[in-house]
């Protein structure tokens, strides 16, 4: 067996903090906060019908309190949307695809292109109207072994993808 | 070959059987149509499978397994030989009578057996394993000398199973049996038409002096029958349990009613573990454990197990995965101590506090025992972070952790599917990071580690996956 053991020398590493990411599309911004304002229109009608049916529950403290709430968290969700879109990106390199998000925890997820299985793009109704889809890399494994990138221009993903499919074909070939 | 109709024809005729022993008992008017109708189906059931045993056929055509089956609607299974990754042999108490093994095959990508072969003699099935094997690994002349064992590594005695088996958690079959048996007594009750509420009064009434030694005596009873279910499980699984080395990898075979033989190759490992509860940790007791593709808690199947007598046998066993030595616990790096901290902060404090809230609430001031608990997390936690240890070298990531008891975890830098950095807001302002590594079978997590080595370790182990041209399968 070829045994060889060199020191590598860390500054020469290709190093991950020092990518820079690309942000996601403008336009997803205002696509996910259509998807929150529609989710939080449904709960509001649902806690309205509740409030107008049972009488039990049209005390005001009730009231008062499930409205706080709902602001509370309207405006929580408001806030993280526009703060996890600002910190996501993505970013390619030669031999891996890099992407970051989040807002509470932030978290920069690296997936080597040799370990990708498949590759696939899609989109849904809303995102489809702003020319958005999202491009999912699975890797194996169980729980976690994929990883969707959200809010990418629907060329752009394509050519990802047509990219990532050379790549790994590529690989296999050598 | 005429064998497996055999074990078709006891499988198909057992409900039978006890239908008839248990007839002798109950009216015969009503059962007789009843019985005829079982008959038919039975039969019926019976010469279907007779006709598919005749339809069942396998053989191998240029480097393919071919397996044809049906007999309405025929199924033709091809599977390249190249991509087969492991031949199992298994036997239940009844192939084990009639001196037949079942063959089980997994191919590349797919997370369950493949492919049948139901009964075969066992030196049959052992030849078909030798040529499927030898064959799946391309171009290696010295093919069959690969799976013929190299060397006995270790068997589970006697003396090893009972220490095994009394080691084991009985705290959870005792929980489980526990439970199952205040069911078994309620259902009693109900049947029998008892008022068991009424009963446990009166019995409370007329036993108030002997109630600690009632209730002593039950858990007494329970923790026995516990260790006696405990030792019956672990005697059944792992009866004359043996491990061989062999060329790249380990063959195992195990079992008492389904005595079972599995070859475990070295690249099928993801994650390799090993750990000891407290109890085993006194006695050396070490269980591995092999994180194969798909594995995750939910699927426990996927996982093998591996007991072993001494960590000196572990640290023999493991080269099949990592030729770098196991690492002196004492020398790793450590985390950092916020770790700890942080965590007592945001999960055990919360808890304390709604929990004394709550039996506040119920039973008064004596709800300041709850700080007890407390201070127990506060001691866990802590002694988690102290005992906490990992060191890289040029192969892999090797960890070291546990509370009361202690666990190993290696991973090899090749089996890497993916890497993350995470940080939660706490962690940004400190410059630490979460650094955690997916391979195909599980995760690895390194906690609370300053933030330039975590981003030192994500450059490394990616520049290994992708500058070494090696395979995680």
């Amino acid at each position: 067996m070829e045994f060889s053991n060199t020191q590598i020398e860390i500054r020469d590493l290709p190093a991950i903090e020092h990518v820079t990411f690309r942000s996601l599309e403008k336009e997803y911004l205002t696509v996910s906060r259509i998807s929150f304002v529609i989710s939080f229109l449904v709960i509001l009608v649902i806690g309205l019908v509740l409030f107008f049916l049972i009488d039990r529950f049209r005390t005001p403290v009730l009231i008062y309190s499930s409205a706080a709430v709902f602001i509370f968290l309207s405006v929580l969700s408001w806030v993280t949307t526009t703060i996890s879109f600002k910190y996501s990106g993505y970013a390619i390199r030669e031999k891996d695809i890099l992407f970051r998000h989040g807002w509470f925890i932030c978290k920069t997820r690296v997936a080597p292109l040799k370990r990708v299985q498949h590759v696939s793009v899609q989109s849904g109704p809303i995102e489809r109207k702003f020319g958005l889809a999202s491009i999912s890399i699975y890797t194996a494994g169980s729980d976690e072994a994929d990883l969707t990138i959200r809010g990418i221009n629907t060329e752009t993903a394509q050519q990802i993808k047509e990219w990532l499919t050379r790549q790994m074909n590529g690989e296999l070939n050598r | 070959m005429f064998l497996k109709t055999a074990v078709v024809l006891i499988k198909s005729f057992w409900p039978l059987l006890i239908i008839l022993v248990l007839r002798k008992k109950g009216d015969e008017s009503s059962g007789n149509y009843f019985l005829l109708i079982i008959i038919l189906f039975i039969s019926l059931t019976f010469i279907v499978t007779l006709i598919e045993f005749w339809f069942f056929k396998f053989h191998i055509k240029q480097h393919n397994l071919i397996i044809q089956s049906g007999w309405l609607k025929k199924r033709t299974i091809t599977i390249p030989v190249q991509y087969i990754q492991e031949v199992h042999l298994e036997q239940n108490l009844l192939q084990r009578l009639l001196k037949v093994v079942s063959v089980n095959i997994n191919s590349a990508g797919s997370q369950k057996v493949e492919a049948n072969i139901d009964a075969l003699p066992y030196k049959k099935a052992e030849e078909l394993k030798v040529l499927l094997l030898s064959q799946s690994h391309v171009g290696s002349g010295q093919a069959i000398e690969e799976i013929i064992p190299k060397k006995m590594i270790t068997s589970l005695g006697t003396a090893d199973l009972m220490r095994f088996s009394l080691s084991t958690n009985h705290l959870e079959t005792f929980v489980i049996i526990s439970a199952l048996s205040l069911n078994l007594i309620d259902d009693l009750k109900e049947a029998f038409n008892i008022d068991s509420w009424g009963l446990m009064r009166s019995y409370a009434d007329k036993a108030a002096g002997e109630t600690t030694l009632v209730v002593s005596i039950l858990v007494i009873a329970g923790a026995l029958i516990s260790v006696v279910a405990s030792v019956i499980r672990t005697v059944i699984k792992f009866y004359n349990f043996t491990i061989e080395q062999i060329q790249h990898g380990w063959k195992i075979s195990f079992g008492l009613i389904n005595r079972q033989q599995k070859i475990i190759p070295s690249n099928k490992i993801q994650v390799l573990t090993w750990k000891a509860n407290w109890i085993r940790r006194k006695l050396n007791f070490w269980i591995i454990h092999v994180q194969s593709i798909g594995y995750s808690i939910t699927k426990r199947k996927q996982l093998i197990q591996i007991p072993v007598t001494s960590l000196d046998q572990v640290l023999s066993l493991i080269p099949v995965y990592q030729l770098t030595p196991v690492f002196e616990t004492n020398k790793g790096q450590r985390i950092e101590p916020a770790y700890w901290k942080r965590k007592l902060l945001f999960t055990a404090t919360p808890v304390t506090l709604i929990l004394v809230l709550i039996i506040y609430l119920w039973i008064g001031v004596a709800a300041i025992g709850v700080l007890l608990l407390f201070f127990y997390l506060a001691w866990y936690f802590n002694k988690w972070y102290k005992v906490f240890r990992w060191q890289i070298n040029d192969e892999g990531i090797q960890l070291f952790s546990g509370v009361w008891g202690r666990k190993y975890s290696l991973l090899t830098w090749k089996k890497i599917q993916q890497v993350a950095v995470t940080q939660n807001p706490y962690q940004r302002t400190h410059q630490l990071a979460n650094c955690i590594f997916l391979s195909a079978g599980g995760r690895v997590e390194l906690p609370y580690i300053q933030l330039s080595t975590a981003n030192y370790l994500a450059n490394l182990s990616l520049y290994y996956v992708e500058s070494r041209d090696e395979h995680w399968m």
